[in-house]
Formats: structure tokens, C-alpha cells, sequence
């Protein structure tokens, strides 16, 4: 059974046409489901962990954007199901990775089903897909406890499962089935030669299993777009966790 | 785009690249690029390259190695080492493939192929 969850955002009036013209769709092609509609005081866990015990819900379809599929990622592991996303409004970075389309087109690959396994990154026992993203701050790595790395100046930190470099982007391709996450530090040095003021930017690259980021200052992370604040992080990596509806324009 | 059957196997390449220091025990099962510092030891499986502005205080161990910068430390190379022209080397060499480019500088003793062929001062 399917079981849908609505951000509340989704629920605006400006989304009202487009979220029925994907009802009417899921209808059609059969998969019409359970809809859960969150609001305030709602939290998807719970209503999905119910889902799953009362042996209905085998597919867990976020409707909303990435925040919405933050909200789902953990329980989606925990109960073993697969996650489907129906993508609405801006700051969707997760569909477009696994090559979904916007809105009602959209629920044609929900129906194709092309179901893939793939690693999903821990960060302080919170889950992501993509990437998390260390505003520039005096930071140090730790690595599996052998060794520390430690940039020489103020550096931006990413630390990435699924991961293809955008238009402004840097950096490799991380590939979410490698049981790794990229560590990628980008600071700026300066360069010797003719213009002193001139700086260069250095891109560090560590696939790391296990490792914490410690900060000097508190600063604001962001967890596949999603905010959390702390001077400490434990990263860890959960190799074919998390299975995931697919289209054919899917980047892995 | 990604290779699921030897995603898992593979290490990946490590970059260090400058303005970044690592100290501790390092260790790769891919290829690692240094362009950075590093204190404490380096072992890494597969490719080593050191670039020109790196600085390493390491006991190294690697695969193959291609040097250009400073590494003070014994170094172990199951392959070729190419010791590029403005490379130094302070500290011991066992290698079994060895190119030393006009200019590069070793204070230490060369092993090949388990017995010790030469002592090199620079």
C-alpha cells in the first residue's frame, strides 16, 4: 500500500489544481493510497511508524520538497520501506537527483516502480541523501580516530553521499553506493607571485567511513537544505539502507 | 553514471590539497594526491603523488609513488618511485622500480628488490 504525506506547505491554495491533477493520476494508475497531511503539530514518523505496524504501508511517498523527504528518511529506514517523492514547490534537489519530475509527471515513474538501494549518511544520528553543508568556520576532522585534518584557515566543509556538481558547483561525483561519504574543504590560500592580495582555492577530497567535525564557534549546518545548529558532529555512513523509486533521468 | 559492483571496493582518491594539514596515521585504499602538510605516517594502496609545495614528515608507504615535494621520513614503494627534479628525500628508500630526475636530493639508503644497492648523500 501506498501511503502519501503532504507537506503542509503543499496544502496552500496555489498548489491546489497541481495536487489534484497527481490525485487524479495516482488514481488512474492505480496507486492511489493512504494521505497523510501534516500540519504545525504533526509529525510523519509517527503516523508512518502506525502505517508499518499495522502492516499497511510498503511505499512512503514524500509529497513535498527536500524538507519534506528529511522528515521521512528515518522511519523510511527503520521500517524498511521503499520512498517515493512527488516534487512541489522550490528547493527539490533530492527529486532531481533521482531524476523524478515535478508534480504530476511525477507519478508515472511512482508507477514504473524502478526500485534502487542505496547508501544513506548519519549525522548526529539524523539521516541525509545528499549533502551536508559547514558554513566556513575554524574546524577540525577527526578521522576514524587515527588521524585529525585540519584546515589552515577558515574552510567550507561538505560531506556528501549522492552528490553531481551543479552549474557553480565543485568538487567529484559521490556516488551513494560506495559505503563512503566525500569530505570535500574548499579554503582559500594565498598565492605567492606578482599580485600578494590574490587568493587561490584549495579543494581537499577524504572518502571517510566514520569521522566528527568540530567547530571553534557554534554555526548552522545544513542537512540536505535543513537547518541544525551545534559545535559537533558525528558523521557515519549506512551502507543500502534506504530504497528508492526512480526515474530514467536518475544521476546514479 | 556509478560502477555498483567495484564502488565498494574501491577507496576512492584522497586529495590533501594545500592549506590543509593532516597529523596521525594516515591511511588510503585508493590512490591519495598531497599537496598539503602531513605529520605522522601515510599508507596508501594505491597511487601516491606528492606535489611540489607539499611538506611531509611521514614515514610513507604506497603502491607507486611519483614525488615532487619534501618528505622527511623512510619511504616503502611496492612499485615504481619517480623522484621528480626538485624533489627531496630525507630518510630511507625501499623501492623496487626507482627514476631519479637530474636535481632531485636523497640523504639516505636506497633498497632495491630487498638488498641495498646504494647510499646516497646528496
Amino acid at each position: 500500500m501506498y501511503l502519501y504525506i503532504y507537506d503542509a506547505f503543499v496544502q496552500d491554495k496555489k498548489y491546489e489544481k497541481e495536487l489534484q491533477k497527481v490525485e487524479n493520476r495516482l488514481t488512474d494508475l492505480g496507486i492511489a493510497g493512504k494521505i497523510v497531511r501534516l500540519g504545525l503539530f504533526r509529525r510523519a514518523d509517527e503516523f508512518i511508524r502506525d502505517e508499518v505496524k499495522r502492516g499497511g504501508a510498503t511505499t512512503v511517498v514524500a509529497v513535498g520538497n527536500d524538507a519534506t523527504v528529511r522528515q521521512v528518511i528515518d522511519v523510511a529506514v527503520e521500517a524498511k520501506v521503499v520512498l517515493g517523492i512527488i516534487p512541489f514547490g522550490p528547493d527539490n534537489r533530492i527529486a532531481a537527483m533521482f531524476g523524478v519530475p515535478e508534480g504530476e509527471a511525477a507519478c508515472d515513474v511512482l508507477s514504473a516502480r524502478i526500485v534502487e538501494t542505496i547508501d544513506t549518511g548519519v549525522v548526529n544520528n539524523k539521516r541525509f541523501i545528499c549533502e551536508v553543508s559547514i558554513p566556513a568556520a575554524k574546524a577540525e576532522i577527526n578521522c576514524e580516530e587515527n588521524y585529525k585534518v585540519t584546515p589552515q584557515g577558515r574552510g567550507t566543509i561538505g560531506v556528501r553521499n549522492l552528490f553531481v556538481p551543479g552549474e557553480n558547483e565543485s568538487g567529484p561525483v559521490s556516488n551513494p553506493f560506495d559505503g563512503r561519504l566525500e569530505v570535500v574543504i574548499n579554503i582559500a590560500t594565498k598565492s605567492g607571485g606578482w599580485n600578494f592580495w590574490r587568493s587561490e582555492r584549495g579543494e581537499s577530497v577524504l572518502p571517510l567511513k566514520s569521522f566528527d567535525v568540530r567547530t571553534q564557534e557554534p554555526v548552522t549546518i545544513l542537512i540536505d537544505g535543513v537547518p541544525s545548529d551545534g559545535t559537533r558532529f558525528d558523521f557515519s555512513v549506512e551502507p543500502g539502507t534506504l530504497k528508492v523509486v526512480t526515474g530514467k533521468n536518475r544521476v546514479f | 553514471m556509478f560502477n555498483r559492483d567495484e564502488g565498494g571496493r574501491e577507496g576512492g582518491v584522497t586529495i590533501i590539497a594545500r592549506g590543509v594539514r593532516v597529523e596521525g596515521d594516515f591511511t588510503s585504499d585508493g590512490n591519495v594526491t598531497i599537496e598539503g602538510e602531513v605529520v605522522g605516517s601515510i599508507k596508501a594502496a594505491g597511487h601516491l603523488e606528492v606535489g611540489s609545495e607539499a611538506k611531509i614528515k611521514a614515514d610513507v608507504s604506497a603502491g607507486s609513488a611519483v614525488v615532487a615535494g619534501d618528505i622527511s621520513g623512510n619511504i616503502v614503494v611496492t612499485g615504481k618511485l619517480d623522484l621528480l627534479e626538485n624533489s627531496r628525500l630525507d630518510g630511507d628508500v625501499t623501492v623496487n622500480v626507482l627514476s631519479v630526475a637530474p636535481g632531485a636530493k636523497i640523504n639516505g639508503r636506497v633498497t632495491m628488490n630487498g638488498k641495498i644497492e646504494t647510499e646516497a648523500v646528496s
